[in-house]
Parts: structure tokens; C-alpha cells; sequence
């Protein structure tokens, strides 16, 4: 008896932690997503109204308007997470009312993953005060939860989701203010071969969605142009010990290696990869750029590392910004400036359509708040943010970063679209 | 050739750390026969309580003035601050249910688990909470140490990742074309050095003497004059201690710790105790060898996602083979 029980009770845990451990993957995640966007194909049948085809937001005098924040707020990504909300509690005081009505910032944990960002989702949707949401921040939470956002056509302008499959999907509510992986791997190719001069390149990816996704663009890229991949493995996320992966990483000789994925396991990955003796280029995306959670968390490591970014600060309106933010959090880490552009694009396409009905409520077309957001050019503090029909910026840049005595020194600026 | 001595190197870091917590798995199991579920979560506060220590310590500039003795004191620290809360988890999750179902435990265990990760992710609301606690409009503590207790809160848990500060850098010695790290010889050491004094302590000591007999037969020991509650508390003291020191040392190896720092681990252990033979000594740590070498040579020859794969394949074919574990006894019922 007690023997049975004992193996049950193993073979329990085993499976939890398989389940735990790996996730949805992919292909599992991005299901949803399709199905919802073959739905949206059909016209919308179920809209209450004539007027404005996805219905209205109604805010009854004396409730306030809410603004969402979908982020990690806990754990491994909350320097990023706590970063977003930051930025949007910033705009949010910028801003002030809204046609009489208070405007509140609502920040849900959506840990950076794809299940807990769908629950965010669903419980955005079924605030009714809600006006939009911020975020998500990563490409694995937000091609699962656009799904929930497409379907309640709730308006979404992510700051940070720079998978290509982001906008990429047919939603008309789905906007983003940042340069896509494409463009990223492009940059960090061009960088790498022609600055730095590197031929061999090995790559570690965190197999999500995001970082594999970078990764696999960096590898064709870089193979296109004439370089040699010398490996490429994935780590699980959370995991502590990348040794081994490292050693066989190393076993290529590469002259740098690529990572793709966020700061907390690229912190580890670089000081275990100068604690085995590399010393060649550590190259990542906008995923490390941070100094609290990336360059500080290294132990030292870090130093000469470089990285991409697309949401630079410093347009018109950002030394303002800036010091307002520090006085109440500390330094920006990274996507607290685009946040704060985000949550203004939401906010000012409010105030240009929201109107007051005969009762006293405070009225939004949903349709003509989105259109309103994607016909209308914006001067953020990370530049001039206009959208293509998909949702994309038209003009983005990307710069890229190097860790010089514990700060991220701007060494490139590349342009696109202009 | 140098890559597979580099990798047993890596695989060998990694089975210290599974091998020093399986310790606490098994010594439970061989005293209680029960399973700790909780063991991996006293590891991560452990870690946690290395942490305090360190800050504080560099705060005042005494580890850059006497680098060994800070090590020492956050080794110390980490160590007690495990042990206790191991010791007040068994009196307070464990006892009251002894008579109990087994499952009964089992779900206690869990619970704690769970308790314990978000009682350290929350401790700073705790704080401000227990700061701004007031009787008739006048809080309970005076401004001055409700700021202190929102300090020390702040400093020792929350949500966010905490980093170590990086004590032994990332030098190391060349052999050839081998590569090790000081701090991974360190960490070998330290490992080996605690598992011998546990060896030594449970074989040759009174105290030793008392758990082999409480593990063998609880109400015969207590015939016998042993007292059983003070032997199982000193049991849960030194394998949590054990977890305290693999935490402090995870903080001190790989710099970042967080709250739920301590399930992955703390299966990884679980395997490693079942893998070697639970409720054995000796198979603790050569189960947790096992698992780190068979992880490390696994991606000789599969990609490296499938590390965790081959891990808990090892569990299920030895459940299935041989469920008394390696060194487990024939009649199925281990003893320290």
C-alpha cells in the first residue's frame, strides 16, 4: 500500500513538473490565435449598434476610466513589468481627466507568459470601464491573449512585443510602437559582421516565442550574409545552471555569441559564459536592456556586452518625462517612456471621440476609437509614432547599446522607413 | 576529450547542489516516512537569509575588509535561518498531523510550500502593514522602527528577483584546455565537506545513534529513553541547514534568487533522494551525482531542452525497476 502510494505520488510530481517546466509550446499557443482570426473574417454579427459596429464604452458619471497594464509584475521580468506601469502612471498624471471623468492605471501579473496573460485578458475584457490596454510586454503572452483582445475589441497598443507575428494577424484593434524582430536581427547582423567583424556565431534562445523567434531570424540572417552558425540551443526559462549548454556552445569556438531572449536569464547566461572562459561578443535583443535586472545582475559579466532597442526616449517632451519619472521610481529602465507614449496614443484618441450622453455618461465608440488611433499621427517622447494599416509603425529606428562601467552607452542609430 | 572532462566538471556543480538538498528529503523520510514537500521552498529561504546577511555586511564595507569571514557569516546565516524555519515548519505543519493519513501530511507539506513562496514574496506589504498598525489613531511602533521593520522587510523579500553581490568573480584556473572556476571548486568542496560531517555525525555520534534508532523504530526508541519529538526536530534542524547552505550557495554561484526559486531544485532533489534509495544517506548524495552527470551527458547526445527529460526518465524507469532506490534496502523500508 504504502509502496504504491509512494509511486503515484512520484510519478505526480514528475508530471506536474513536465507541465510546468515546458509550457505551452508554439504551436499550441498560436492555435487560438488563428481560429480567432478566422472568426474575425466573418462580419461582425453580434454588434449592439448601428453607429459603431463593435459597440461602445459607457462610464456612468463619478467611475473612472481605467487604464490597462498587462506585464510581469512578479518574479524574473518585473524590472521590465514594473517599468511599463510605471510609464503609464506617469501619462496618466500627465494627462489628467478626461473630459471630467478620473482616469486610474490598473497593472495585472501576467508573468511574462502565455496562460496568465490570457486570464489578464479576459479579465480586461470584462472590465466595462476599461478603455484600452497597455502591453502586453511579451510576444509569448500576447499572441495567445490578442485572441481575447480581437474578440472584445479591446484596444491594444503594445510597447515592447516585437515578434513579427504580433501585428501580423488581422486585428484592427492591435497596435504596436516598436521595431519587429525582423528588423532587430537585421540590425544585430549588420552590427556584428561589419562593426565588430565577427565570422562565427553561436546562439542560445530561451524557447519562447519571443527569443526563439529572434534567434532563428538572427541565424538565417547571419547565414546569408556569409557567416557560420556554430550552434544553436535553447535553456528553459527559470533554469539556473546553463553549463552545459554553454560548454557545448563553446565547443564551436564561436567569436561571439547571440542570445535570444529577456535579462533574467541573460544575466546568468553571461557571467556562466565568461566564468567558462569565453571572451569573445556577447550580443541580445531589447530583451537585456536593462541596467537593474541585465548589466547590475551579471555580477560584472556584462561589461561589453551589446544589445538592440527600438522605444529610445529623448523627442521633444522627454527630459520632462524623465525627471518626473525618476523623482517617483528611480531611472527608466526600458519600455517605461514607449508605455508612456502608449498609454497618451490611448488617451488622446479618447479624448478627440468620447462624447457625454443625455444621462450623464461618458460614451466611446470602440470602432472610432481605433480608427481615430490609427488615422492619427502622434509626437511621442520616443519620436514621431504613425501607423500602417496593420498596426506598425511606418518610421522606426533602432539603436544599438554597449555596457561601459555598468551603463548602456548608445554607440548606433539605425534607421528605417524614412 | 576536454569538452567531456569540462562537462562531468559542470555535471558534478550541478549534483552538489541536488545531492546537499536531497540530504534534507531523505533524513526526513528515513525518520517520519514522510516527504517533505516543503524542503524545496526552506532551501530558497535559506537563500534569502544569506542575502540579508550579505547586503548588511557590504553595506558597512566588512566584506571588503574580511571577504572570508563575510562568506562564513552568510553561510552561517543562511544555514540557521533554514534549520529554524524547518524546525518551526515540523512543529507547527507536521506534528499535529503525525497520527494522521499520510495524505493528510502530504497536503500539510504542500500547503507550506506554497505558504512559505508567498509569505517572502509578500514580506514588504507585511511590513508597511505591520508598521502602520494603530490603536486609537496612534500606531503601535514609533515612527523610527516602523521605518526600520519596512527596511528590513524590503531588504530581505518581495517580488523581484534579488541579486547577490558577486563575491568570487569569474576567475579560475586552466588545465590544459580545461577551464574551472574557484567558485565551482568551492562549491564541490563545501558540498563535500558537509556531507562527510553529516556521515560522521549520523554514524559515529550519540545524537547520530538516537536517529538511526527513532528512523529504525519510533515507539521502541522512546521505550528505550529516546525522546522522539527532540530527535525528529533535530532531524528537520540539519536537513534544513543542509538546504539553508546549497540556498546561500545557489545566491553566492549563480547571483539571482527569488521565491519560487526553490521547486525545480527541490524536485531535481526529490528524484535524486528516490533515484539513490529515500530514507538512505549515502543514496542521497549519489543519486544527486547521478542526476547532475546523467543531465550534463544527456546533451552530448540530445539537444539541450531535454535535460529535464532524461532527469525525471531516470526517475520513472527506477520506480519502475527498482523503487527501493540504488542503495535502498531490499523489504522496501529505508533506514538512515
Amino acid at each position: 500500500m504504502s509502496k504504491r502510494f509512494f509511486i503515484i505520488a512520484s510519478l505526480t510530481i514528475a508530471m506536474v513538473l513536465f507541465a510546468a517546466c515546458g509550457g505551452a509550446t508554439p504551436a499550441e499557443e498560436a492555435a487560438p490565435a488563428e481560429e480567432a482570426a478566422a472568426e474575425e473574417a466573418a462580419p461582425a454579427e453580434e454588434a449592439e449598434s448601428a453607429t459603431d459596429e463593435w459597440g461602445y464604452i459607457v462610464i456612468p458619471a463619478g467611475e473612472k476610466v481605467v487604464v490597462g497594464v498587462s506585464s510581469a509584475l512578479t518574479a524574473g521580468y518585473a524590472a521590465y513589468g514594473q517599468d511599463m506601469l510605471n510609464g503609464v502612471t506617469v501619462a496618466i498624471q500627465d494627462f489628467g481627466d478626461l473630459k471630467g471623468w478620473e482616469v486610474a492605471v490598473e497593472g495585472n501579473d501576467d508573468q511574462c507568459e502565455g496562460a496568465p496573460g490570457v486570464t489578464v485578458a479576459e479579465q480586461f475584457s470584462a472590465n466595462p470601464y476599461l478603455l484600452g490596454v497597455v502591453g502586453p510586454m511579451c510576444s509569448g503572452t500576447v499572441v495567445p491573449a490578442s485572441a481575447i483582445y480581437g474578440e472584445n475589441k479591446v484596444l491594444m497598443v503594445t510597447p515592447s512585443s516585437t515578434a513579427v507575428k504580433v501585428t501580423a494577424q488581422g486585428y484592427e484593434n492591435i497596435f504596436r510602437i516598436v521595431a519587429n524582430d525582423d528588423l532587430q536581427a537585421e540590425v544585430a547582423v549588420d552590427y556584428l559582421m561589419n562593426e565588430l567583424g565577427v565570422q562565427t556565431l553561436g546562439i542560445v534562445h530561451d524557447q519562447s516565442i519571443y527569443g526563439e523567434g529572434i534567434a532563428l531570424a538572427v541565424q538565417s540572417k547571419f547565414e546569408a550574409d556569409g557567416g557560420t552558425v556554430t550552434g544553436f540551443e535553447g535553456l528553459t526559462r527559470g533554469d539556473q545552471d546553463f553549463s552545459a549548454v554553454i560548454s557545448t556552445i563553446l565547443e564551436g569556438n564561436p567569436d561571439a555569441v547571440y542570445w535570444g531572449g529577456m535579462d533574467a536569464e541573460g544575466a546568468l547566461l553571461v557571467n556562466q559564459l565568461r566564468g567558462a572562459g569565453f571572451e569573445g561578443v556577447f550580443f541580445g535583443p531589447d530583451g537585456i536592456k536593462s541596467i537593474p535586472s541585465f548589466v547590475e545582475a551579471s555580477g560584472g559579466a556584462a561589461e561589453g556586452a551589446f544589445m538592440t532597442f527600438g522605444a529610445v526616449g529623448g523627442a521633444t517632451g522627454y527630459d520632462e518625462f524623465e525627471a518626473k519619472f525618476t523623482e517617483q521610481f528611480g531611472a527608466p529602465v526600458a519600455y517605461g517612456p514607449g508605455s508612456y507614449d502608449a498609454a497618451m496614443i490611448i488617451l488622446n484618441a479618447a479624448d478627440a471621440v468620447a462624447t457625454v450622453d443625455e444621462d450623464g455618461n461618458l460614451v466611446i465608440p470602440k470602432k472610432t476609437l481605433a480608427d481615430q488611433v490609427r488615422a492619427t499621427p502622434h509626437s511621442g517622447i520616443t519620436g514621431y509614432l504613425e501607423f500602417d494599416e496593420n498596426g506598425d509603425l511606418k518610421v522606426v529606428s533602432i539603436t544599438v547599446f554597449k555596457a561601459e562601467n555598468g551603463d548602456l552607452v548608445p554607440v548606433k542609430v539605425y534607421d528605417f522607413g524614412q | 576529450m576536454e569538452k567531456l572532462i569540462e562537462q562531468l566538471i559542470n555535471g558534478l556543480t550541478v549534483g552538489s547542489f541536488y545531492a546537499l538538498i536531497a540530504l534534507g528529503y531523505t533524513m526526513v523520510y528515513g525518520v517520519l516516512s514522510m516527504i517533505n514537500f516543503a524542503h524545496g521552498d526552506i532551501f530558497m529561504v535559506g537563500a534569502y537569509f544569506g542575502y540579508f546577511t550579505i547586503t548588511q555586511l557590504s553595506n558597512n564595507g566588512f566584506s571588503e575588509s574580511h571577504p572570508v569571514l563575510a562568506i562564513i557569516f552568510t553561510f552561517l546565516a543562511g544555514a540557521l535561518g533554514a534549520a529554524l524555519t524547518g524546525v518551526t515548519v515540523e512543529r507547527l505543519a507536521y506534528r499535529p498531523l503525525r497520527k494522521a493519513s499520510r495524505l493528510a501530511t502530504l497536503i500539510s507539506a504542500i500547503g507550506t510550500s506554497i505558504f512559505l513562496q508567498e509569505f517572502v514574496r509578500l514580506i514588504p506589504k507585511f511590513g508597511e502593514i505591520l508598521a502602520s498598525l494603530s490603536i486609537a489613531g496612534k500606531t503601535i511602533f514609533p515612527p523610527s522602527w516602523g521605518n526600520a521593520i519596512i527596511d528590513v522587510t524590503k531588504t530581505f523579500g518581495g517580488a523581484m528577483v534579488k541579486t547577490y553581490p558577486g563575491l568570487l568573480g569569474t576567475d579560475g584556473i586552466r588545465l590544459g584546455e580545461v577551464f574551472i572556476s574557484y567558485s565551482r571548486i568551492l562549491i564541490m568542496a563545501i558540498a563535500i565537506v558537509f556531507m562527510v560531517l553529516l556521515f560522521i555525525l549520523v554514524r559515529y555520534t550519540k545524537l547520530g545513534k538516537a536517529m538511526r534508532a527513532v528512523s529504525e523504530d519510533k515507539d521502541t526508541a522512546a521505550l528505550m529513553g529516546i525522546n522522539v519529538n527532540r530527535i525528529i526536530s533535530s532531524t528537520f534542524f540539519i536537513g534544513s541547514a543542509l538546504a539553508g547552505i546549497a540556498g546561500v550557495m545557489i545566491g553566492i554561484f549563480y547571483l539571482q534568487i527569488k521565491p519560487t526559486m526553490g521547486f525545480t531544485p527541490g524536485i531535481k532533489a526529490f528524484t535524486s533522494a528516490v533515484v539513490g534509495g529515500i530514507g538512505n544517506i549515502p543514496g542521497a548524495m549519489l543519486g544527486g551525482y547521478i542526476l547532475g552527470l546523467a543531465e550534463v551527458i544527456s546533451i552530448q547526445f540530445l539537444p539541450a531542452v531535454y535535460k529535464d527529460t532524461v532527469a525525471f526518465a531516470i526517475l520513472i524507469i527506477m520506480l519502475i525497476v527498482k523503487p527501493t532506490g540504488i542503495l535502498g534496502g531490499r523489504d522496501g523500508k529505508n533506514k538512515l
